[in-house]
């Protein structure tokens, strides 16, 4: 037990000193002091994902963008190559980087992945004079793949319906942007846009036959006002 | 610690194991089962915060973490194992605790939450702000250290009243998986007695009166102690430990409650805390929360309390503590009267009722919630006197437990808040700083101790 004759009161505390005024504690046996809180700077530091590898990646990648942005420019060859290699680097970093943050819902990853990887495909395709293979093909088929696992993810993880049924939505939606491609004109090869068209009718008739409910519910609580 | 009496007894060990696994086979069940009627725990399940809680999730920071923390000490060390089962009961019995938090259009609402509540290890400062991925999307935290269990709830969920009954019923089915021969004597929500809707209800709207209205006269602003800032997740606990009743016996002395004669203690060591040269005509003042379940019945287990404001000017500083007393004395009764406190309830619930209000997306809504509340929230006051009052516990359960406290967090601008309660004859008073500075904690105590008091000092810091 150690006591302050400054603040007349005990103080318990494995210092020497008093807490309250800085002062000399007197110290009387016997003295069985027993820690009550853990020590301050045993704190958690703060979690970061952003390893020392990572950087490395970071910093290697703005060099080789760089550098083959500098060569294009300085050996200009009518065809700027070096957007793809800056391209390409992002889009690895989405690929890679996305899945490493912490708690992401699944789909909704999935949809920002497919999304990036369909815009820099169709910038690809238009640094070669722009034939519209990118629209054609890869953008109708990748959404039709990535349709297929989130609609087999919701079924897998039913307990978060949640927040899955939600992405199906957002699927179901924008599965009908090749319509736009086809009245505009752009692509040529219609069949892969139309079966695009058709899974994304699929994904709505599967909210509405079997998800309604919970579909309402999802809708209710977050449009509550 | 307290030694074991005779009415301590302990459970056979095959009774003890049937108990832990039974806890494990009713959490199991949880996920789909109703209870008493109304399906709380049920998954698709989701309800609106309360009138008080719209306020934390917009302003909540590193700075400002709007966290408080009871915990109960034990007299033996906690077995995180049974914790954690013990965990697993209370959650089933509370429905509204096993929440998350999540973002509407319009409103921020609580849905069921599918994951597990985890027990840890306490480390590090105690009220750190909770980060909800991180916590599983869990609003609190229950941690253990040494012979403590301690709880720590984003006010988003509940207040002190709601968080009490949560501890209650954790440590009721701590020592129940232990194996001690305890009884609730009806004290104790269990899973014997079923949630209701009652306790999820937000009892602001219950009382929502609007016939009653009486203009509310503007708060004037208050002055606020400054210092040199701990480091970042810092935060130093002093505690004074008193026996009851020679606290009540000097409160008693000047004819005042407890609360009031520490609030004008309070008051005294502020004006120590401040500058001779501040400005006389300006006020110290303290914020006291009321707990409105005194003064209106609700079993709520959400937020359901509000503060009134004492003040008293700096130029009063030299007044004798008697006559502070009388001040303070004067004040708290003329605001704790029933028809002064039901015009309270109704701006803060009418707000959230306003039509033109409602259809302001959530994120427009946080953004003014923040504003207003910089402009005026903590302005109004230096600092809160949070007084938990006595924990009621069954007879039984008496010898295993030594002790309760009541810890509140503090801001950029109130750096030092303080708290209490009391169990059995232990009257714990709690000051939480985030500043270097002690002029507070030490004239408090001091002053405590003139008048006669036996204080312990405890605290996280040497
Ligand atoms: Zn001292």
């Amino acid at each position: 037990m150690k006591t302050c004759e400054a603040c007349r009161l005990t103080v318990q505390t494995a210092g020497k000193t008093c807490v309250l005024c800085g002062g000399p504690l007197k110290i009387q046996l016997p003295d069985d002091f027993v820690p009550r809180y853990p020590a301050m700077d045993s704190g958690k530091k703060p979690k970061t994902k952003f390893t020392l590898l990572a950087r490395i990646f970071l910093f290697l990648s703005i060099i080789a963008g760089s550098i083959s942005l500098l060569i294009n420019v300085l050996v200009w060859q009518g065809f700027a190559w070096s957007l793809i290699v800056v391209g390409g680097i992002t889009i690895a970093w989405v690929l890679i980087g996305v899945p490493l943050m912490e708690n992401m819902n699944l789909n909704l990853m999935l949809i920002f992945q497919m999304i990036c990887v369909q815009i820099f495909i169709v910038l690809i395709d238009m640094n070669l004079g722009f034939p519209g293979w990118s629209l054609e093909y890869v953008y109708p088929l990748l959404y039709i793949a990535i349709a297929i696992v989130v609609a087999i993810f919701t079924i897998i993880y039913r307990m978060a319906w949640r927040d899955f049924l939600v992405t199906v939505m957002i699927m179901a939606l924008y599965g009908l942007t090749p319509l736009i491609f086809i009245s505009a004109g752009w692509v040529k090869v219609l069949w892969p846009s139309y079966a695009a068209i058709l899974a994304a009718i699929f994904l709505s008739f599967g909210i509405a036959i079997f998800a309604r409910d919970k579909f309402g519910k999802e809708f209710n609580k977050r449009m509550k006002f | 610690m307290q030694p074991f009496t005779a009415k301590t007894c302990t459970l056979p060990v095959e009774r003890i194991l049937f108990r832990r696994w039974l806890g494990k086979v009713k959490y199991n069940k949880r996920m789909n089962e109703n209870q008493g009627g109304i399906a709380i725990n049920r998954e698709d399940n989701w309800f609106q915060l309360d009138t008080a809680a719209n306020l934390y999730p917009a302003i909540v920071s590193y700075r400002q973490v709007s966290i408080f923390r009871l915990c109960c000490t034990l007299t033996e060390t906690i077995d995180p194992e049974i914790l954690q089962s013990a965990l697993y009961l209370t959650l089933q019995r509370h429905p509204s605790f096993n929440v998350r938090l999540k973002r509407g259009a319009f409103w921020n609402y609580f849905e069921n939450n599918t994951n597990v509540a985890k027990v840890t290890e306490e480390t590090g400062s105690p009220c750190q702000l909770i980060e909800l991925k991180q916590n599983d999307d869990f609003l609190f935290r229950v941690t253990w250290f040494r012979n403590r269990i301690n709880l720590e709830i984003f006010h988003a969920l509940s207040d002190g009243g709601g968080g009490l009954e949560f501890l209650k019923t954790l440590v009721y089915y701590y020592l129940n998986l232990q194996g001690k021969c305890i009884s609730t004597d009806g004290m104790i929500r269990t899973l014997e007695t079923k949630a209701d809707s009652e306790e999820i209800e937000n009892s602001f709207f219950r009382y929502y009166n609007p016939a009653v209205n009486k203009p509310q006269p503007p708060e004037e602003k208050a002055l606020h102690i400054q210092g040199k800032a701990l480091p970042m997740n810092h935060l130093r606990i002093v505690q004074g430990i008193i026996p009851v009743d020679q606290a009540l016996a000097l409160a008693r002395s000047e004819q005042a409650s407890l609360t009031e004669y520490l609030t004008a203690v309070l008051f005294k060591s502020f004006f120590a805390a401040l500058p001779a040269d501040t400005d006389p005509t300006a006020m110290v003042k303290i914020s006291i929360p009321v707990n409105l379940r005194n003064h209106f019945p609700s079993r709520t287990m959400r937020n359901f309390s509000f503060y009134v404001y004492t003040g008293i000017r700096f130029q009063d500083r030299e007044l004798p503590l008697d006559q502070l007393i009388q001040q303070v004395q004067s004040q708290l009764r003329e605001m704790a009267r029933p028809e002064n406190l039901q015009p309270r309830i109704n701006p803060d619930v009418s707000y959230t009722q306003n039509a033109a209000m409602r259809i302001v997306p959530l994120e427009a809504k946080n953004k003014l919630i923040k504003q207003v509340h910089r402009l005026v929230g903590e302005d109004l006051f230096t600092c809160s006197l949070s007084n938990l009052g006595a924990v009621q516990l069954p007879e039984s359960m008496l010898p295993f437990i030594s002790q309760f406290d009541f810890t509140l967090s503090s801001s950029e601008r109130i750096p030092t808040n303080c708290s209490m309660c009391s169990y059995q004859n232990t009257l714990v008073i709690t000051f939480v700083s985030n500043i270097e500075e002690r002029t507070v904690e030490r004239t408090f105590f001091r002053i405590l101790a003139e008048q006669g008091l036996e204080i312990k000092i405890d605290s996280n810091e040497n």
